[in-house]
């Protein structure tokens, strides 16, 4: 029986095939620029930031990568040395965060943009009357927002509810998501019936097909700000600076406001 | 002194025993429950006493007040329970090599060979060990256990469940073995063959030492009250 | 782009497979057989991934492995670099992750081999080394290939932890796991749909072949 032999030599593959696997010959082998800047970009972003890495690298000829998370995680990540060189975050709070605990460059939040918040729904949601005040009948079951604990977005909603008093009537119908990509998620799939979510995330075309949406009033609610922060010490630093300024050219400004991001003056 | 002096408590049994093995054979008589696989498993080293000492072949194997215990694998002890274990993966031949791994192949081979002759069993050689019946199996679970030569041979009523013919030829081929044997049995009729000191356990307690006829004598009570 | 996912996946998955087999099997044996007092604490601390959330898990390893704690510190002077968002990190948090799904199906394994079999084997003079290697495994092999099984697949599907403690850097951490929530956050559901059916198929493949080579070695033993 040649069990004992059997097992010597699964142990003995394993062996050998460790280290091999260590080595990440293989992706890096993969016909793929070296990445000079690293973005951590709030998850409102994910819609639009693409196109825009991408002429940014055929302006400058810097290679950029985004990684979109809720902007808390992102936040908590830099904070424990995460390797990124410029954060977008959803807000001023969490690049607030960052500056507190002494990661990075500036000593308060860049603004970069300002979000829009709106009310958004599918076409064949069977929503007829998408405002507000409809929020508190019982045509709409289901209202996706995003965490109102940690995410900007969700803040804002949960702010405006409370402005026109219509919190606790809306609270139970609330489908809390972890972050305003997750919200346009519920909305877009039905799961909740309307949400709450980034004009960002309305703008883009799927969600243009599939449905519509009504601007929240902004008088509503307290701006969402979005601030940027630049990692102090990271390799891409110099780059980080360079993007940010690229946000800025009236160019880009003018594709960021036509998908529901203003910007800021 | 009595090579084997021990206490042991489980749960509301105590097993209090103290003899020695001076004869070739010495049989471990009595009823059931009374105590006898404990006190092999504990000579074996497979169990530690609450107290107690042990000297086999004049080294002493196991001295609670000094916290000695010798491994199973150092008493040169040579157990073959009622449920003969052979491991179910390995063939005879292999089972039967287990305890002389120390040994040079060819030689390791030879004494497989000359143990499972002994008993009858050489025809079952490269069977797999799962494939034998019960008569084959005790005759390879004592080939494996003589194997590596130990001094003492412990046998927890090796033959019950065989055949009359079966029981029989193992235990001819046991009474010719030139090694110290210790026997538990509980069944009066195997025990008149043997050249043994009849050791009585009953209720975890030693009651009679000596030679079969005198020791069952005494328990004639003891014995018929079992029959009956 | 799916390439380097899926390449990343795998390699993290056989990486965590392998080392939990090897510190598994040792773990799990001293468990199915030591009568030490602290065994029930070793049992109930090496479940408590399962109980853990792994996003919560995996902020905890953040948190260890930063620059705000001695630990942290003290790995990153010897690497050179933060061992998460590394490769490495995820190698960590993934074996933390899976060690219950390696460890119990192992110690059941071990704890089902008849005692018998274990006390002839020490009669006969073989150490606690020979045991495992000769006994044990090859009579619970079954519960081997459930281990290996179990944990590989767990890996692939590792979301919360990788995604915490890898930062989603891609080519470096990005798993499919991870590219598939990106993809769906993306709105990109034919490419969601293209990386799950990916992912679902590794785990299939592994797991037959897993499986397959069992039954081709016959029934499991007695």
């Amino acid at each position: 029986m040649c069990d004992l032999r059997l097992h010597r030599s699964v142990f003995a593959a394993c062996f050998t095939l460790l280290p091999l696997l260590s080595v990440p010959c293989f992706s890096q082998a993969a016909a793929q620029p070296e990445t000079s800047l690293h973005i951590a970009a709030a998850a409102d972003l994910q819609p639009l930031l693409p196109p825009l890495l991408a002429q940014f690298e055929a302006q400058t000829g810097i290679h950029a990568e985004a990684s979109y998370q809720s902007s808390a995680t992102l936040a908590t990540q830099i904070i424990q040395g995460a390797p990124f060189d410029l954060f977008l975050a959803a807000d001023l709070s969490f690049p607030q965060r960052v500056i507190d605990a002494g990661r990075a460059e500036q000593t308060s939040p860049l603004p970069y943009a300002r979000g829009t918040l709106v009310l958004w729904t599918r076409n064949d949601s069977g929503v007829s009357d998408l405002s507000l005040d409809a929020l508190s009948t019982p045509a709409i079951k289901s209202v996706g927002i995003a965490n109102p604990e940690h995410a900007p977005y969700g803040r804002a909603a949960q702010a405006v509810l409370q402005h026109v008093n219509l919190f606790s009537a809306v609270q139970p119908k609330l489908k809390v998501a972890e972050n305003i990509a997750q919200a346009a998620q519920y909305a877009e799939s039905g799961n909740a019936q309307v949400g709450f979510i980034s004009l960002t995330s309305a703008s883009t075309p799927r969600l243009k097909a599939d449905g519509h949406f009504v601007r929240v009033p902004a008088g509503d609610y307290p701006p969402i700000l979005q601030g940027a922060v630049v990692i102090r010490g990271s390799a891409g630093a110099a780059a980080a600076h360079r993007f940010l300024n690229f946000l800025h050219t009236s160019d880009v400004e003018q594709k960021l406001a036509a998908q529901g991001l203003e910007p800021i003056h | 002194m009595p090579d084997i002096s021990i206490r042991h408590r489980q749960g509301r049994f105590t097993l209090e025993a103290g003899f020695s093995v001076p004869n070739r054979w010495t049989v471990l008589f009595g009823p059931s429950g009374a105590g006898k696989t404990t006190l092999l498993r504990v000579i074996a080293g497979l169990t530690t006493p609450d107290s107690g000492r042990i000297q086999l072949g004049g080294k002493t194997v196991l001295d609670t007040d000094r916290n000695l215990s010798v491994p199973p694998g150092r008493r040169s002890i040579g157990l073959v329970s009622q449920q003969p274990a052979l491991f179910p993966h390995l063939s005879v031949r292999q089972n039967v090599a287990f305890g002389i791994r120390h040994l040079e192949s060819n030689r390791r081979s030879a004494r497989v060979l000359e143990m499972l002759h002994l008993f009858g069993a050489e025809s079952l050689a490269d069977q797999p060990a799962t494939q034998l019946s019960g008569g084959e199996r005790k005759r390879v679970a004592l080939a494996r256990a003589l194997a590596p030569a130990p001094q003492f041979l412990l046998l927890d009523e090796p033959l019950a469940g065989l055949d009359d013919a079966s029981a029989q030829d193992i235990l001819s081929r046991l009474l010719g073995l030139d090694i110290r044997v210790l026997y538990v049995s509980h069944d009066l009729a195997e025990i008149w063959r043997m050249p043994a000191e009849v050791v009585f356990l009953d209720a975890g307690r030693v009651t009679a030492i000596g030679p079969p006829q005198e020791v069952l004598a005494s328990h004639r009570e003891r014995l018929l009250a079992q029959l009956r | 782009m799916d390439l380097q996912a899926l390449w990343l996946t795998l390699r993290l998955a056989v990486t965590t497979t392998v080392i939990l087999l090897v510190l598994g099997i040792p773990l799990s044996y001293w468990i199915a057989s030591t009568r030490a007092p602290w065994r029930p604490l070793v049992e109930a601390v090496t479940t408590l991934p399962i109980l853990l959330p792994p996003t919560v898990l995996g902020f905890y390893l953040l948190v260890l492995l930063g620059p705000h704690t001695g630990f942290g510190r003290i790995v990153t002077r010897l690497l050179g670099h933060p061992l998460a968002f590394s490769f490495s990190g995820l190698v960590l948090g993934s074996v933390i992750y899976s060690l219950p799904f390696a460890v119990q199906p192992l110690a059941a394994g071990f704890r089902s081999v008849d005692t018998a079999l274990i006390e002839q084997a020490r009669l006969l003079g073989a150490g606690p080394l020979r045991t495992l290697i000769s006994i044990f495994l090859p009579l619970s092999r079954h519960s081997v290939v459930a281990a290996a099984a179990l944990c590989f697949t767990h890996t692939v599907g590792e979301f919360g932890v990788v995604l915490m403690i890898g930062g989603d850097i891609p080519g470096a951490t990005r798993t499919l796991s991870i590219a598939i929530y990106d993809q769906v956050q993306d709105f990109s559901y034919t490419a969601a749909n293209r990386t799950s059916l990916v992912l679902l198929s590794v785990s299939l493949i592994a797991l037959l072949l897993l499986y397959a080579r069992r039954n081709r070695n016959g029934a499991p033993s007695a």
